[in-house]
């Protein structure tokens, strides 16, 4: 009893504490905006305000980059939706759906969705980061390479999913990710490869410059011979807030994304994107009409952004409890909870527990203010889709190579970027998937690394994939997938041969 | 147009196919410092990129054999002369992606403000020929010194501006 009135009156201290909420709404804005703008990022937005916070508490200053975190996440799917570019790497998937949403017209309908389904989402995690927090720390804190692996396995096997009509095109896509993935630094030998003696490529290809030339430059290219065709609809506050019918109808999509995200969160090292992709998968899966995804279904858009933002809470259980960040943005915020005198870890929790349920409320708080935002949001959001082609796609240009430009303010960076759009730009002519690139990308490094690794562990003996539980509960249900892939495929041809 | 999709699956297949091949010889050829038991350097590259080779001349074979029945449809079915042939690529795609390549280039020249104006200046009326000059030239302007003000002091990010650094010594 003792315990729950420390924690009730230190919520509603928190609550009530003017400031924090003020700092709290200006950092989810900005994380809203740097999300929606591509080639900025989440990561980004926290680092900017470490520098900010220095003269807040800790709970005022943790609760500004907690904002800056969910609204980065959920910002994506802005230009995501609105232009098929996603603001965020976690914002891929929300494109497959969302775009094709916004051509038809309904892009605030898509935006309610997005908006919704991350407000949903981070606050899943939320619930378990407050009551599971240690428990499930234990339990991912034994992750090694063999079960890193199985999930960089699992979640390449989702390039099925994402591949569109060809599989065969998509699989391409997939291994031409990996390929840009391979360049840089051997993860085990430290041998160069693929550099071609350039300085540049010793770090790697980064992401978010291969993100805006594989998504951006296509998109733009691809528009300079279209003319405006979504119509300016009088929008009326119904049409974007998703009803509660709706919303109920699609509660089993939600809830299910929500915990893929908030568990793939736990996971140290992982991350939005793997988690939309995933839930996206699954969505596809269990859904009546799986035929309709990557043309407008709303239960995509809903897949992705609450898998994605299921991540935020998630990422800070192994941050909080362990000191262990769980994707990128949680390693600047580790960054920030040690200048402010906090060290994470089990002691955090005993020793500063009024800050931890400071912590714990603001999380609560950049919730609510994210969805809020995006909702009074959309109506501006919306007129993007107003603005004349020509002038919309000159400005996106600048926007593109300025996002590629800022991460390291490297030249080098912005060719880059040319040079994958260019290729994006005459994929698309080609009917080539681009989505199963960015999954290569981002999961190929990983699985060669941890692969290369549990072999060494096994001196070489597949069988430590399948003698470790976790890994060999994943690598199974990858096969399944699969299998059931390779199934659907040959019966859809079957039915194909017999029409004609 | 469908022949127009598969010309560009041959192209892209093809393409593919060369640079699955190209980096299959690097990685025969470039130096380890494996030593021991386990997967070199360029073991796991090398797998994947025999793979994609295979897979790669499957689509290949494929688009050719499907671009070659689309010619011959079309010169079997009667199609007017006076149908005007779309070309394959669009010619503001072309100069778009020159452009864009010349305004990064011009970055260092002529610094990241200037360049921007010129740049969306010049792409918004080549898209748009039926927009007022002027209105590009402003647009234009607020674009330029809005994206400097928001990304160059707002979030720090370092642009070159030679030109502002010659007048400011």
């Amino acid at each position: 009893m003792n315990d729950l009135s420390f924690i009730i009156t230190h919520f509603f201290a928190t609550l009530s504490d003017p400031l924090t909420m003020f700092m709290v709404l200006v950092g989810t804005f900005m994380g809203l905006v740097f999300g929606a703008l591509p080639g900025l990022t989440a990561t980004m937005a926290v680092a900017l305000l470490i520098p900010l916070t220095f003269t807040l508490d800790p709970v005022t200053a943790i609760g500004m980059m907690l904002g800056a975190y969910v609204g980065g996440i959920a910002g994506g799917a802005v230009s995501a939706t609105l232009l098929n570019i996603p603001g965020t790497p976690s914002a891929v998937v929300t494109t497959l759906d969302g775009y094709p949403m916004a051509k038809q017209g309904r892009g605030a309908e898509a935006l309610g969705w997005a908006a919704f389904a991350s407000g949903f989402g981070s606050l899943i995690s939320w619930l378990v980061l407050v009551l599971l927090a240690p428990a499930l720390a234990k339990v991912c804190v034994g992750f090694a390479s063999p079960e890193y692996a199985a999930l960089a396995f699992f979640g390449l096997t989702i390039i099925a999913a994402v591949s569109g009509k060809s599989i065969v095109k998509g699989l391409i896509g997939g291994m031409l990710g990996m390929t840009f993935a391979f360049v840089g630094l051997d993860p085990i030998w430290g041998d160069l490869r693929f550099t071609f003696g350039n300085m540049n490529l010793m770090s790697g290809i980064s992401i978010m410059p291969a993100l805006i030339g594989l998504y951006s430059i296509p998109q733009i290219l691809l528009s300079c011979t279209e003319k405006n065709t979504v119509k300016n609809i009088n929008l009326k506050l119904h049409n974007f807030v998703p009803s509660p019918k709706k919303i109920w109808k699609s509660k089993v999509n939600i809830i299910r994304s929500s915990i893929i995200g908030t568990i793939i969160g736990i996971i140290p090292a992982t991350g939005g994107n793997i988690a939309a992709f995933m839930s996206y998968d699954q969505a596809k899966r269990f859904s009546k009409d799986p035929d309709s995804f990557g043309k407008g279904n709303p239960d995509g858009v809903i897949a992705s952004e609450a898998a994605n933002n299921g991540v935020c809470g998630g990422a800070l259980v192994p941050l909080m409890t362990l000191g262990i960040p769980g994707d990128s943005v949680t390693a600047v915020l580790l960054g920030g909870l040690l200048i402010h005198g906090l060290t994470p870890g089990p002691a955090l929790f005993v020793e500063h527990y009024d800050i931890v349920i400071g912590i714990f409320t603001t999380l609560l708080v950049a919730t609510i203010m994210m969805v809020l935002l995006q909702l009074v949001g959309i109506k501006l959001f919306v007129r993007i889709l107003s603005v004349p082609v020509n002038y919309l796609s000159a400005g996106l240009v600048i926007l593109s190579i300025v996002g590629s430009y800022a991460l390291r303010s490297n030249i080098f960076d912005v060719g880059l970027t040319i040079a994958l759009g260019i290729l994006g730009y005459f994929m698309a002519r080609a009917d080539y998937p681009v989505a199963p690139v960015v999954l290569g990308l981002v999961l190929g490094g990983m699985f060669e690394r941890e692969v290369r690794l549990a072999l060494r562990l096994s001196d070489g003996s597949l069988s430590i994939f399948f003698t470790r539980p976790v890994a060999c509960v994943i690598v199974l249900i990858a096969f399944a997938v699969i299998t059931s892939n390779i199934i659907k495929n040959l019966r859809t041809r079957h039915k194909i041969n017999n029409n004609s | 147009m469908d022949k127009d999709k598969k010309f560009f699956e041959v192209v892209v297949s093809a393409f593919l196919l060369a640079l699955t091949v190209f980096l299959l010889y690097i990685s025969y050829t470039s130096p380890s410092t494996f030593v021991a038991d386990g997967l070199a350097s360029m073991d796991f590259p090398k797998s994947v990129f025999y793979i994609q080779a295979v897979l790669c001349l499957i689509v290949l074979v494929n688009s050719v054999k499907k671009y070659l029945l689309c010619i011959k449809e079309e010169r079997s079915t009667q199609v007017s002369d006076k149908v005007a042939k779309t070309p394959l690529i669009n010619s503001k795609v072309l100069i778009s992606i020159i452009l864009i390549i010349i305004y990064v280039f011009l970055w260092d020249y002529l610094g990241f403000i200037l360049s921007s104006f010129i740049f969306f200046t010049v792409e918004s009326r080549i898209l748009d020929k039926e927009k007022a000059l002027w209105k590009c030239v402003i647009i234009g302007l607020l674009v330029a010194l809005l994206s400097y003000v928001i990304f160059g002091i707002l979030f720090q990010v370092s642009f070159p501006e030679p030109l502002l650094d010659l007048f400011l010594g």
